[in-house]
């Protein structure tokens, strides 16, 4: 919950840094941007501003990170937050995408499922009955709330239409 | 008096009335979760009010925001954990107040403050909006232009800790703003031949990374999941303990209107937020104290001063959305996708066109106040009590699921949820190193408008960008930006030199 936690200079660096390279790139895809002549301003004139600002601004960050680790100041060693990223943290930003991908191919309700033991599981919930229990609780009890009650369309999967099969489309 | 009309409009529609009861309870319950913030509940039902009335809708999402703020301080007094940012403040007294068996005390106290300095914030809203509409309605694009650049730098430069990580997330903000067609010729910016792009980045799933998945990331990087069963909870049932005396009353009143006061003020600045208010009311009423060496050891007064002020935010926090169309807070933003949702637009035009809507939302404020006073006088125990059985191993998948089946709903389409988890790591990301992910949304929900009235502003005038320099309002806004912006540089550089270095320490 602490988000105000302080980094160390090194990685501060490299965060101006990469605000530098995404402003880069942004600046060049702002040259994509067709030019009209009717407009003297144009629809590319905002993007390469704000790019540009955004280059500026990364670079003083980095400079302004780069004198601290000169001064050796900030905390220093590894970050203690950095202890679930392989486990929880990475596989819970690829759950979106995968959830996204499960809803597509099995429908709402069979990706709920799967999805919430998964999440679950991450979360430390580890004894099973329990686990498979509220999974299955969940997908049924959102499943009505959402896709019944409130009408979101759900087209049912486009591999396995597990609502056809367990007759609910 | 528009306020009564607005009462008339309110009881004529009893599923408003319904909604503004139901927000009361699920800001109090939301905002009393640690972690969860009002914005994030209001991020994830805004589909969910796709579905209703724009009375019912708007008055829902305003009341959970004034219901959260007062929710923060049942876990910050019966848990020492902040259910929100903006009661950090009140856990310093708050919990040496449990600790000593006065929670009850202590949640009454946060109650009748948060209740006082709501109402006061609200009536400052219902009666200076309309006044200063008044004045709004006559200004043109130039002007327009200059109160948005203002809005950015002082967003950009006053929200966080570091002046160039908040310009940069608002650089971000409106970076992402521009993704879409070009609102003068429809060019493409950034579309990169994805269809989805061409009519811009869509709200819902943008606030719902930013503020819900990141915070869902954030909790599962915790060492062990927070449970508040461990914690304490007051169980002492000593009834003088309970109540605040009269004479606590009178002790309190003052501290609660100076609060008040600081409140209304920092909420009519964009961007400053009822965080900012709580410490520095706190630190105001401690300075002025008889016995400041009392404050942080359980003392009503140091939960009136908090409680009051970031109450007091929300109210006056809406005057730049209703009279200019531009959102001070991340709930006044969410607020004007809601408003565009239903077709109406936010500004001063907004008390002649949807006057009874508005008056409609006044009044769902003062009786959502009300709502949630009761909720937290009798049942901020009960609630602390519930809450401490459910673990957050428990809550956060299930938060998670309601993200996703509320980005899915509010385009039904597959395309929002890959946007709220890319949005969810950046705002992950943010939060990690520090970035304002407030500024990130403000500038992204400004950053269309600020466009239009650049456009139209130099398409108006004959000498460029010196169309600026020829208005006074404009001149006076940009003004105001400036000094802010070099004013925090100004304090922050002292700061940094009065800190010494590392290697000055161990010398």
């Amino acid at each position: 919950m602490d988000s105000m936690q302080e980094n160390s200079p090194r990685a501060e660096f490299f965060v101006g840094v990469i605000v530098v390279i995404i402003g880069v790139i942004l600046l060049i895809f702002a040259g994509d941007i067709p030019v009209r002549g009717e407009d003297d301003f144009g629809a590319q004139s905002l993007p390469r501003t704000i790019s540009s600002l955004i280059i500026a601004m990364g670079a003083l960050w980095a400079v302004i990170s780069y004198r601290k680790i000169r001064k050796n100041e900030g905390s220093s060693g590894p970050d203690p937050r950095n202890r679930h990223l392989l486990m929880r943290i990475i596989p819970l930003m690829l759950l979106s995408f995968l959830y996204a991908t499960l809803f597509q191919w099995f429908g709402y309700l069979a990706s709920t499922f799967v999805i919430m033991v998964v999440v679950l599981y991450i979360y430390g919930n580890r004894s099973h009955p329990q686990l498979l229990g509220t999974a299955a609780a969940a997908a049924v009890v959102y499943y009505f709330l959402f896709i019944n009650l409130m009408g979101v369309f759900d087209a049912g999967g486009s591999v396995i239409n597990i609502n056809d099969l367990l007759g609910l489309g | 008096m528009d306020i009564i009309v607005g009462f008339q409009t309110l009881f004529s529609n009893p599923s408003a009335l319904m909604f503004v009861f139901l927000g009361a309870f699920v800001g109090v319950v939301v905002g009393a979760l640690p972690g969860l913030t009002a914005s994030a509940a209001i991020a994830m039902l805004v589909p969910v009010t796709f579905y209703l009335d724009p009375l019912s809708a708007l008055a829902f999402l305003y009341v959970i925001g004034k219901a959260g703020r007062f929710g923060g301080s049942i876990a910050a007094i019966l848990f020492n954990t902040p259910g929100t940012a903006s009661s950090a403040a009140t856990m310093q007294d708050g919990y040496p107040m449990t600790l000593q068996g006065k929670s009850g005390k202590a949640l009454k106290t946060a109650t009748i403050s948060s209740v006082f300095g709501d109402l006061s914030g609200e009536l400052v809203l219902i009666f200076g909006a309309s006044f200063i509409a008044v004045y709004t309605e006559h200004m043109g694009p130039p002007e327009y232009f200059a109160v948005y650049a203002m809005a950015f730098v002082v967003i950009g430069s006053v929200i966080g800790k570091s002046i160039v990580k908040g310009l940069i997330s608002t650089l971000f903000g409106i970076m992402c703003g521009l993704v879409g067609q070009d609102p003068i010729t429809s060019d493409s910016r950034y579309g990169f031949g994805i269809l989805e792009l061409e009519g811009g980045l869509s709200l819902v799933p943008l606030l719902i990374g930013v503020f819900v998945i990141s915070e869902v990331l954030a909790q599962a990087e915790q060492e062990t999941q927070w449970s508040l069963a461990d914690k304490q909870v007051d169980k002492d049932m000593d009834p003088t303990n309970h109540y605040m005396t009269v004479a606590e009353i009178k002790t309190c009143l003052p501290v609660m209107f100076r609060s008040t006061i600081i409140g209304t003020l920092v909420g009519l600045m964009p961007g400053l937020g009822s965080a900012v208010a709580c410490f520095v009311s706190y630190g105001e009423e401690k300075r002025r104290s008889k016995y400041p060496e009392r404050w942080g050891t359980g003392i009503v007064e140091g939960i009136a001063a908090p409680e009051a002020s970031n109450n007091a935010v929300s109210g006056p926090s809406m005057i730049p959305l209703l009279t200019l169309g531009i959102p001070g807070s991340t709930i006044a933003a969410i607020l004007t996708g809601v408003f565009l949702i239903h077709g109406i637009i936010v500004g001063p035009t907004i008390f002649t066109e949807s006057r009874d809507l508005v008056f409609g939302l006044f009044a769902a404020g003062l009786i959502g106040i009300v709502a949630y006073g009761f909720i937290g006088y009798f049942g901020s125990p009960l609630i602390g009590r519930i809450l401490s059985k459910v673990p957050a191993r428990l809550i956060y998948p299930f938060v998670f699921l309601t993200a996703f089946i509320a980005a899915y709903s509010s385009s039904t389409n597959t395309f929002d949820i890959i946007l709220m988890g890319v949005f969810g790591i950046i705002g992950y990301g943010m939060r990690r190193f520090n970035f304002s992910a407030a500024a990130f949304i403000i500038a992204f929900v400004l950053s269309k408008g600020a466009e239009e009235a650049l456009r139209q502003s130099l398409i108006l005038s004959d000498s460029g960008a010196g169309i600026f320099l020829e208005r006074p309002v404009a001149i006076l806004f940009i003004g105001v930006g400036a000094l802010v912006l070099v004013g925090r540089a100004i304090s922050v550089i002292r700061q940094d030199r009065q800190l010494p270095s590392t290697a000055e320490i161990d010398e």
